[in-house]
């Protein structure tokens, strides 16, 4: 299923009340087109996790948990019609952590699926809003996703369709989504 | 589709002279490296055409940072390797006459610039960009049914074109990708836009055709991206493009390989 921008506002404000309400640290920020001047909103949340600071080859769950800073937006991409998901991930020192090390972070059951794919899956690309390298999971299969969750362009949904994607793909980014997210007062989406 | 293949051959046979330089700060030993002459594609991508660059200065770099990713400065801006190289090119020098060929560009090993460029460890990394591009490229030519319908032996004629400097090869499945959906136009045209100096890009839904069912040329889109440039010129493998240029023309004639139009505006 695409959705459109407003649709994406939409839930993504939806998403950001109820983290405000459980204090999650969700935020809408604005970012001006350098072209036309329009501004366009996304969702960003920075935390610091502890990990484990395994690598891919190894794993051993020994290893120290070390916090790792972490920063991730959710934008809406215009070519596909559907929500992005852009993270990046730091060492306490600034330094960046690489790709290989973001790979071994990905939770233990969906893991072998994106070690088997992983260039089609988590790859650093350019933020297309600051044109600097983030960490992206790869959009194309993201409407994919909405379908399989049973959204629909022509249905109303008890559910916030972006929620219902951000929890199924959170697993592979280091994302943890409350609990409360799920049995919060519904609003109906359309 | 493409048909005038005289303008597909030109551009594809573009080539830039550049001459490498390794920076001084990190020659090691008292031998100073000589410069390494190279005539490079414009169409390709600077991480594919380096092997020998690497391999020449490798060594005159101290011993403990040889494992380090190269990488490749122009007057104090690393270069994103994710750019095709005629795109880098045009964006830096374009407004600059003072630039000459052979183009100088200086090579680093130490101090990686990690918040400005992606890490290229290994041809994947440059191989998954260029596919990931060419299939959104195809969302937005043809809502994603011709890439996606292709074969994994398909999309490698696609890069191995590229990576051997192949047209027919690239050509024979890239038609495809350049073939417009129904009657006479894509969906969208994919671009990427630049202003000449920045190597910020920006990205927006590009239309072929006016809902009145007019052409739209490349003056009309400059002017709807760009209302406040005065007089603005729009430069793509180094050629300044005429106005009335109209905007799928661009597409099937004057797109880079991974299938967007790379406009640097000025």
């Amino acid at each position: 299923m695409s959705i459109t921008y407003q649709q994406f506002v939409e839930y993504a404000t939806d998403l950001k009340n109820h983290s405000d309400s459980i204090d999650d640290g969700w935020n809408i920020c604005q970012y001006q087109c350098p072209m036309n001047g329009s501004f366009v909103n996304y969702l960003v949340k920075k935390e610091i996790q502890k990990r484990n600071n395994s690598s891919l080859k190894s794993d051993d769950s020994n290893s120290p948990n070390i916090p790792i800073v972490c920063e991730y937006h959710i934008l809406y991409n215009l070519s596909y019609s559907c929500p992005d998901v852009f993270f990046n991930m730091w060492y306490t020192d600034g330094k960046l952590l690489s790709l290989e090390h973001v790979w071994s972070l990905v939770h233990s059951f969906l893991k072998q699926n994106v070690i088997n794919d992983k260039w089609n899956a988590i790859t650093q690309e350019m933020h297309p809003f600051f044109s600097t390298p983030f960490f992206r999971l790869h959009p194309c299969k993201n409407t994919h996703v909405l379908e399989m969750l049973g959204f629909s362009s022509k249905n109303n949904y008890e559910f916030n369709p972006l929620l219902s994607w951000l929890s199924t793909i959170s697993p592979l980014i280091g994302l943890e989504i409350d609990l409360s997210y799920g049995n919060k007062d519904s609003t109906k989406f359309s | 589709m493409a048909n005038d293949t005289d303008i597909l051959h030109y551009l594809w046979n573009g080539k830039l002279a550049v001459c490498f330089q390794l920076d001084e700060q990190e020659i090691h030993g008292i031998q100073n490296p000589e410069p390494f002459y190279l005539m490079v594609p414009r169409m390709s991508y600077f991480p594919l055409v380096c092997d020998k660059v690497k391999k020449h200065f490798v060594k005159h770099v101290d011993p403990e940072k040889q494992e380090m990713e190269m990488w490749l400065e122009f007057k104090n801006i690393p270069l994103k390797w994710n750019y095709p190289i005629g795109v880098l090119y045009d964006l830096f020098t374009i407004d600059n006459k003072q630039v000459d060929l052979p183009w100088q560009i200086t090579v680093h090993f130490d101090n990686f610039p990690e918040d400005q460029l992606l890490r290229c460890s290994c041809r994947e990394s440059v191989e998954s960009n260029f596919m990931s591009s060419m299939k959104e490229a195809d969302m937005l030519k043809h809502r994603s049914q011709v890439f996606s319908t292709m074969q994994r032996h398909q999309h490698n004629q696609l890069w191995t074109g590229l990576l051997n400097d192949k047209f027919d090869q690239f050509w024979s499945e890239n038609k495809k990708l350049m073939e417009p959906s129904d009657g006479s136009y894509f969906k969208h045209i994919p671009v990427h836009f630049y202003r000449s100096g920045s190597s910020v890009m920006t990205q927006t839904l590009v239309k072929p055709v006016s809902d009145d069912g007019n052409n739209i040329t490349l003056g009309e889109l400059i002017k709807l991206n760009y209302p406040s440039v005065e007089n603005p010129k729009v430069f793509t493998h180094g050629i300044c493009i005429p106005h009335e240029t109209p905007v799928q023309w661009m597409s099937e004639h004057m797109s880079y390989l991974d299938n967007f139009l790379h406009l640097v505006v000025i």
